[in-house]
């Protein structure tokens, strides 16, 4: 397991080093990290807010058009008396988006796509039973960047999105919630 | 007196800003886009239950005039519709008024601030009964920004705030609070 999450970073580094070589001249490749409101997140049966910081992947494929993979991801374990739950949310997406440079700063708008994969094995149930979920994220987004070094950027996305927000697997609870949220990101990116 | 501690403060602050030398612009009208990052505001989330925090996002669409004057019209929204549970829409607007002082790269600003929020609530279970609460919050803003470049800007303010929140419904619930607000934003601008 170790090895196969070492192999999967050594590609990362390896692509984030070589990709300028690897591809056509405007392509560009980074790494941020941001910050953000507490997610909502429906996770116990009930809505928690949860702090999740996402890593971007920011890939200018061609001069005008910017892909951004975009990954989280959270675990917890609660222990109350004998009583003891864990759950892990793993987080991903993608965004393409039209970018528009003015001097240092891009300006970039489209759609965005994520998953957020819920997962809640209990020692109580046998081993084969892990409760799950998963939820959908719809969303269009404007962002601004500016870059304060060569290889630096600052940013902000102004989000709309739209949750389907899903029941959990072996629970019987049929409830399904939507949820809309005007929403705001900030992004601390790293560019190669 | 907390109050009247930050009451002289912001006085002394607007006259000893007064004096200052302003960096005089020739621009009419410079509009843009903020994105808000700020502590999460205690909410009604559901009308019913309790007084919950929640983590919300404001979008800000400041117009500057002539380097002297800052309006700040601001919004927000969220709806969660929990299909055969609840449903409770948010909006949130708001405007700010403030005095602008240029220094070079840095604007420094301060003014009166007013926001509304209304919810509006469903518990299915309770016979489909629809609830509308309101809230407003007034107060004083001190904030600055600082210009990466002509259309590119960071900047905080902290705000001084009083809520008065009114439950027109059969609660008969009236809570009122004041409270420091630090809110962090970047800022994309028009040319």
């Amino acid at each position: 397991m170790h090895l196969k999450k070492m192999y999967i970073l050594l590609i990362i580094l390896l692509l984030l080093i070589e990709g300028k070589k690897m591809f056509a001249q405007d392509f560009g490749i980074g790494l941020g990290l941001t910050l953000e409101h507490p997610q909502e997140i429906n996770y116990e049966r009930m809505s928690r807010n949860l702090k999740i910081h996402k890593v971007y992947l920011p890939i200018t494929v061609i001069s005008k058009i910017r892909a951004i993979p975009e990954i989280a991801y959270w675990n917890a374990k609660y222990s109350f008396e004998d009583d003891i739950s864990k759950y892990s949310v793993l987080h991903l997406g993608l965004g393409i988006y039209y970018l528009i440079p003015i001097e240092k700063t891009n300006v970039y708008f489209g759609p965005r796509i994520a998953i957020i994969d819920i997962k809640n094995p209990s020692e109580d149930r046998p081993p084969h039973i892990i409760t799950s979920k998963t939820d959908w994220i719809f969303g269009a987004t404007m962002g601004a960047e500016y870059k304060i070094l060569k290889n630096l950027s600052v940013g902000f996305e102004i989000q709309y999105n739209y949750y389907e927000i899903n029941p959990w697997t072996d629970f019987g609870y049929e409830e399904r919630t939507v949820q809309r949220a005007l929403e705001t990101v900030f992004v601390i990116a790293f560019h190669l | 007196m907390k109050t009247c501690f930050f009451l002289t403060i912001y006085i002394f602050l607007l006259i000893s800003l007064s004096f200052a030398e302003k960096n005089e612009s020739k621009k009419l009208f410079k509009f843009g886009i903020s994105a808000t990052l700020e502590k999460s505001s205690d909410i009604y989330t559901d009308g019913f239950h309790s007084y919950t925090n929640i983590g919300f996002s404001k979008i800000l669409l400041p117009v500057i005039f002539k380097s002297l004057i800052k309006i700040v019209p601001e919004i927000g929204y969220r709806n969660r519709d929990s299909k055969e549970m609840s449903e409770y829409t948010l909006w949130q607007i708001g405007i700010g008024i403030f005095y602008f002082y240029q220094f070079n790269d840095i604007n420094i600003y301060s003014g009166p601030r007013i926001g509304f929020e209304k919810l509006k609530s469903t518990l299915f279970s309770t016979d489909d009964e629809m609830l509308t609460n309101n809230f407003i919050n007034y107060g004083l803003t001190i904030g600055s920004e600082y210009f990466f470049s002509e259309n590119f800007s960071i900047g905080s303010e902290l705000q001084i705030n009083k809520y008065i929140f009114n439950d027109t419904n059969s609660f008969e619930i009236e809570i009122s609070h004041l409270s420091l607000v630090p809110v962090l934003y970047l800022s994309f601008y028009l040319k």
